[in-house]
């Protein structure tokens, strides 16, 4: 009959620690004990062997997640589309000020007339000769 | 405490248990690297404590239980990934995923005890250290993992003791 401590002594037997070499002999006297000994080495040698790899996957996007995207999505229009604007608003305002600017100046003479020559000009003050 | 060249040697020394060990805990090569760098930096900023071997590697194996631990809560917490064991494509491969399923069957702490005993190579005493327990505790918690896998792994032991075994040098 093996008992709890038979299996104990021979798994610190296998595990390096330090045992009663009685205790030891008596645990291998028993089938179970035996039995054990041998399962813990070959155990041992499955756990030692390569780690099954665990693959991480991706899980279908969660409500949270989709309308985090939405609101995002949304930001990103939203400021494209104020900047569009602002940058539109500020071209024209230019183009406007520009195109007055252009409409108030003076043309420029075609022609260059002398004045005749012996001609007496006199310097009035308004209307008056 | 010692300097960052003491935690350089010290993490040298544990490398390739460490390894092991944050694979088993994590399930992703991959995340086990990066966790096992983060260890690194750990041990070389913190300084070593000043103590035996034995003591010094259940500190490195703190840091790093704790690392993933904390990486293991954070991906729990992700709504959008859901975690899976690749589809088994040969007999090596099933085989590691029936390791992998038993083991996550396990308790939490009672898991983590049983990798740091074989995947580790820690000793009672120093798992006792990094997991906070009493000596008794461990012991009583190694067996029961163990009977549990014996169970759960049934099949797979069977085909190993079919291949034949042999009892490798304690990590």
């Amino acid at each position: 009959m093996t008992t709890h401590t038979d299996l104990d002594t021979v798994a610190a037997f296998i595990d390096g620690e330090r045992i009663d070499p009685i205790a030891l002999k008596r645990a291998l006297s028993t089938e179970g004990g035996r039995d054990y000994l041998v399962e813990l080495v070959a155990m041992r040698e499955l756990i030692a062997g390569p780690a099954a790899p665990v693959a991480t996957i991706a899980a279908s996007p969660t409500r949270s997640s989709s309308w985090r995207n939405l609101a995002a999505a949304a930001a990103v229009t939203l400021t494209v589309g104020l900047a569009g604007y602002a940058l539109g608003h500020f071209t024209m305002e230019r183009k406007i000020a520009a195109e007055r600017e252009e409409a108030n100046r003076a043309p420029m003479p075609t022609r260059e007339i002398p004045p005749d020559s012996g001609t007496t000009w006199i310097e009035t003050s308004g209307g008056q000769h | 405490m010692a300097d960052s060249a003491d935690g350089a040697a010290l993490f040298a020394e544990h490398r390739a248990g460490l390894t092991r060990y944050l694979t088993r805990i994590v399930g992703q090569p991959e995340t086990a690297r990066d966790l096992t760098q983060e260890v690194f930096v750990r041990v070389t900023r913190a300084g070593v404590p000043q103590d035996d071997s034995n003591g010094r590697r259940a500190w490195v194996f703190k840091i790093a239980r704790n690392l993933a631990l904390n990486h293991l809560r954070d991906r729990e917490r992700q709504p959008n990934t859901t975690a899976m064991i690749d589809v088994p494509h040969n007999g090596t491969q099933e085989l590691s995923a029936a390791v992998h399923q038993a083991l996550a069957a396990l308790q939490d702490l009672d898991r983590d005890v049983f990798l740091l005993r074989e995947s580790a190579g820690l000793n009672y005493d120093e798992i006792a250290t990094t997991c906070e327990l009493t000596t008794d505790a461990v012991r009583s918690r190694l067996q029961r993992a163990r009977q549990q896998l014996r169970e759960s792994l049934g099949a797979s032991i069977h085909f190993q003791l079919q291949r034949g075994i042999r009892l490798t040098r304690d990590q």
